[in-house]
C-alpha cells in the first residue's frame, strides 16, 4: 500500500510570544515543539499557515515572520470571529495546531534587477513583511525599495517596530498614510489609491506587490495602471476563506484557480485571465 | 466462435452471498417501505430491503469512500504531572478500521465514471487524500449497463454512455436471463477473482439470438439516452461559459428558481467539497470533515461578513462552472457524469440541462 503524508493533521507547536499590534491585532511567535521538524522547516515570502485552537476550529494565515529567522514563526492575528477571539485568548506557552508551510509565494528571483514598490493597507503589510526582510537582506541583487504603507489611523499600523528600523537604516523608503489628519500626524494624509496617485512612481523597471483590504487592491490597481504598470508587474496575494489547504475541500476557489494551491500569490496578469472577478 | 461468459441470474444471490464470505459487498438495496434505493451492505437484506439492480438509486455512491462524516483525528487536552503549568495536546489519527476488500456490484456506468473523477480529485497529485485512498484502495467494481433508461438520464450528451464501462473491473450486460460479461479488466486481481468464483462465470458459444438482444438492448437504451439531450462538446462549453460569466442578467433568469437548498450536491456524484470543524467535550474532542455544498450562502461567509458570493445566482454559477467550466480546465474532463439526480431531487424543478442550453443558446 502507498504511504500518503495525511496533509490534514497539524504540528503541536507552543506559543512563545505575543505582541500586541493595534487594538485588535496581535502577533504571535510559535515555535513547532518536535526538534527535528523545527529544524528542518523551511518556507518561502508569501506561503501561509492553518492555526489551530483544538475544540474551536483551524484559520489561514500568511507567515510573516523572516524566512531567515529560524527560531520562531510569526503570525498576526486580527480579532474577527470565532477562532480568532479564541487565538487572542491564548496566553504565552499555550499550545496550538500548525499546518504550513502552504501555498505558494512571490517571485522574488523574477523581481531581482528591478526597483520595488510595496504597497499595504492595514494588516496587509503581513504578507509582504518576509518579503520586505528578503529583500532587505539580499538588497544588492535590488534597485530601489519603496513602502506605502497605509492605515486608518496612527494606530492602527502593524509592526511599527520594523517600520522605524527601516526608516532610520535607509533600507527601504517608507511612506506612511492614514485616512483623516489627526494630532501630530507629519505624514501622508489620504487614502491608499490617492497617496499612490500624487507620489506618481515610475512604472519604468519597477514591480508593484499590494496587498491590503479588497477594496483597496481594487482601486490601488486601477492607479497602478493608470501610471502605466503593466500587469506582469502588479502582484497581489489574495484570501478566502479557507479549510483544508490543499486544494481539496473546494471553498477558495476564484473561477477555476484555488487560492490556497494556486495562489494565494497572483500576477495580475493572471487574475485577469479568470472569469470570475477576485474582489 | 467467440465465448461468451456470463452469470446466470438464478444464480446471482448464491454468488453474492459466496463472495460476501470474502468481501465486503455493496448493491443496490430497495427498501420496501419507502421504495427509495441506495448502495448498501449485503449484509441487511431481508423481506424488506431487497436488491434492485434495475432503477437508479438515490445517492450516487461517493459516501462509500467520503462519507457524509469523517474524523480526522482526535485530541485530548492533557496536564503534565511534573509540570501543572504546561497543558499538553495529544493527537491520535483514527485506524484504518476495515481492511477487508470491497466489491461494489450493479454500478451504473455513470456512476463508475464518478469514481473516476473522485479519483482525479482525491488520488492525483501531490496531496493525496489518505483518508479516500484508505476506503478506495482495493475495490472491485462491477458494473451492470443501463437496460432502462430513465427521462433524465444524459450520459451520451457528455461523453458516457449506458454500456461504457470506463474503468470498471467488470461490466454485465443483463439480457433478462442472464448477465453477460461485456467487460474484464486483465488485471490480476480480477484473473484471480474469476478464478475463485468459476463455478459462477459460465461459458458458452454466442448465438445469433443472445447477439440480437444484445445489440438490440444497447441500441434501444443509446438511443433513448441521446433522445434526452445533445451532444455537449467539452471545449466549446468552457468558451461559453467564459463568455457568458458576466452575464449577470442571464444568470438572474435562468436560476430565479433556486432555493439554494442543495439537495442536487447532496446527490451528485461528483461534489465533494467539504467543511473542517471542531467537536470538543471536557478534556477531548475530534476534528471532522463533513459534505459541504457551494450552493450554500455560508460557504464562502468571511468572518469579516463578506461574502464574495452572496446571491444565489453567483453561487449556482459557481456550480455550473465548476462542472462545465473550471474542472475541464484543471482535468480535461467535463465534471458531470449525466446521472440525472440532480433533476430528480430538485425541489423547484430546475433542470441542469435546461441551464446549460440557455447558455449555450445565450
Amino acid at each position: 500500500m502507498e504511504i500518503v503524508k495525511n496533509l490534514l493533521i497539524p504540528q503541536i507547536a507552543t506559543v512563545k510570544k505575543i505582541i500586541n499590534e493595534t487594538t485588535n491585532i496581535i502577533s504571535l511567535q510559535i515555535v513547532l515543539d518536535d526538534n527535528e521538524s523545527l529544524k528542518n522547516f523551511k518556507f518561502e515570502p508569501g506561503q501561509f499557515g492553518q492555526i489551530s485552537v483544538f475544540g474551536v476550529g483551524e484559520s489561514t494565515f500568511v507567515i510573516n515572520s523572516s524566512p531567515l529567522v529560524k527560531e520562531y514563526l510569526q503570525f498576526s492575528v486580527m480579532k474577527t470571529g470565532v477562532n480568532t477571539t479564541a487565538i487572542h485568548n491564548l496566553s504565552e506557552g499555550e499550545k496550538v495546531g500548525l499546518r504550513a508551510p502552504l501555498g505558494n509565494w512571490f517571485p522574488y528571483k523574477d523581481m531581482e534587477g528591478r526597483n520595488i514598490l510595496f504597497i499595504a493597507g492595514g494588516i496587509g503589510a503581513a504578507p509582504l513583511r518576509p518579503l520586505i526582510f528578503y529583500i532587505i537582506e539580499n538588497k544588492n541583487k535590488y534597485k530601489n525599495l519603496t513602502l506605502l504603507y497605509a492605515a486608518r489611523t496612527p494606530e492602527d499600523f502593524c509592526f511599527q517596530y520594523d517600520i522605524n528600523k527601516w526608516k532610520n537604516s535607509g533600507d527601504i523608503k517608507v511612506i506612511q498614510t492614514i485616512d483623516n489628519a489627526c494630532y501630530g500626524w507629519q505624514q501622508e494624509v489620504g487614502l491608499c489609491p490617492d497617496i499612490l496617485e500624487k507620489l506618481k512612481p515610475s512604472f519604468e523597471n519597477t514591480v508593484a506587490v499590494v496587498c491590503g483590504p479588497p477594496i483597496m487592491i481594487k482601486y490601488t490597481i486601477e492607479v497602478l495602471k493608470k501610471l502605466k504598470f503593466s500587469d506582469e508587474a502588479i502582484y497581489t496575494t489574495l484570501e478566502r476563506r479557507m479549510k483544508c489547504g490543499i486544494g481539496k475541500c473546494g471553498r477558495c476557489n476564484i473561477g477555476e484557480k484555488f487560492v490556497c494551491t494556486d495562489g494565494p500569490v497572483f500576477s495580475l496578469k493572471e487574475l485577469n485571465k479568470i472569469c470570475e472577478n477576485f474582489i | 466462435m467467440e465465448k461468451l461468459i456470463y452469470i446466470k441470474k438464478e444464480s446471482l444471490k448464491n454468488f453474492l452471498e459466496k463472495i460476501s464470505k470474502d468481501y465486503d459487498v455493496y448493491l443496490p438495496i430497495q427498501n420496501k417501505k419507502n421504495g427509495i434505493i441506495n448502495f448498501d451492505s449485503i449484509n441487511i437484506l431481508n423481506e424488506n430491503y431487497i436488491m434492485n439492480l434495475k432503477e437508479k438509486t438515490r445517492q450516487s455512491l461517493k459516501f462509500l469512500f467520503f462519507p457524509p462524516y469523517e474524523s480526522l483525528f482526535e485530541f485530548e487536552y492533557k496536564k503534565d504531572i511534573k509540570n501543572p503549568e504546561v497543558t499538553e495536546i495529544a493527537l491520535s489519527k483514527p485506524g484504518n478500521s476495515n481492511l477487508r476488500e470491497k466489491v461494489i456490484f450493479g454500478i451504473k456506468p455513470c456512476d463508475v465514471r464518478g469514481i473516476d473523477y473522485l479519483d482525479l480529485v482525491f488520488n492525483s497529485g501531490n496531496n493525496k487524500d489518505p483518508y479516500y485512498l484508505n476506503k478506495r484502495e482495493n475495490t472491485i467494481i462491477i458494473s451492470i449497463g443501463c437496460s432502462i433508461v430513465y427521462p433524465d438520464c444524459f450520459c451520451t450528451s457528455i461523453g458516457g454512455s449506458p454500456f461504457n464501462f470506463g474503468n470498471a473491473n467488470i461490466g454485465l450486460l443483463d439480457i433478462g436471463s442472464d448477465l453477460i460479461v461485456t467487460k474484464l479488466d486483465e488485471s490480476e486481481k480480477i484473473k484471480k477473482f474469476i478464478a475463485d468464483y468459476k463455478d459462477f462465470f459460465e461459458k458458452k458459444d454466442m448465438d445469433d439470438e443472445t447477439e440480437n438482444k444484445i445489440n438490440e438492448i444497447v441500441l434501444q437504451s443509446n438511443k433513448t439516452c441521446s433522445t434526452n439531450w445533445k451532444k455537449i462538446n467539452p471545449e466549446n462549453i468552457t468558451a461559453k461559459m467564459e463568455s457568458t460569466f458576466k452575464e449577470d442578467a442571464l444568470w438572474q433568469e435562468i436560476t430565479k428558481k433556486c432555493i439554494s437548498c442543495a439537495a442536487c450536491t447532496y446527490v451528485c456524484p461528483t461534489c465533494v467539497c467539504f467543511n473542517i470543524a471542531d467537536e470538543q467535550k471536557d478534556k477531548k474532542g475530534e476534528r471532522y470533515r463533513c459534505w459541504d455544498f457551494c450552493t450554500n450562502y455560508y460557504y464562502t461567509l468571511e468572518a469579516s461578513g463578506h461574502n464574495p458570493r452572496e446571491k444565489i445566482y453567483q453561487r449556482y454559477r459557481n456550480k455550473i462552472n465548476c462542472k462545465y467550466n473550471y474542472f475541464i480546465k484543471r482535468n480535461k474532463n467535463l465534471y458531470c457524469v449525466g446521472c440525472g439526480r440532480c433533476i430528480d431531487v430538485c425541489p423547484v424543478g430546475m433542470d441542469i440541462r435546461e441551464i446549460v442550453s440557455s447558455i449555450i443558446s445565450f
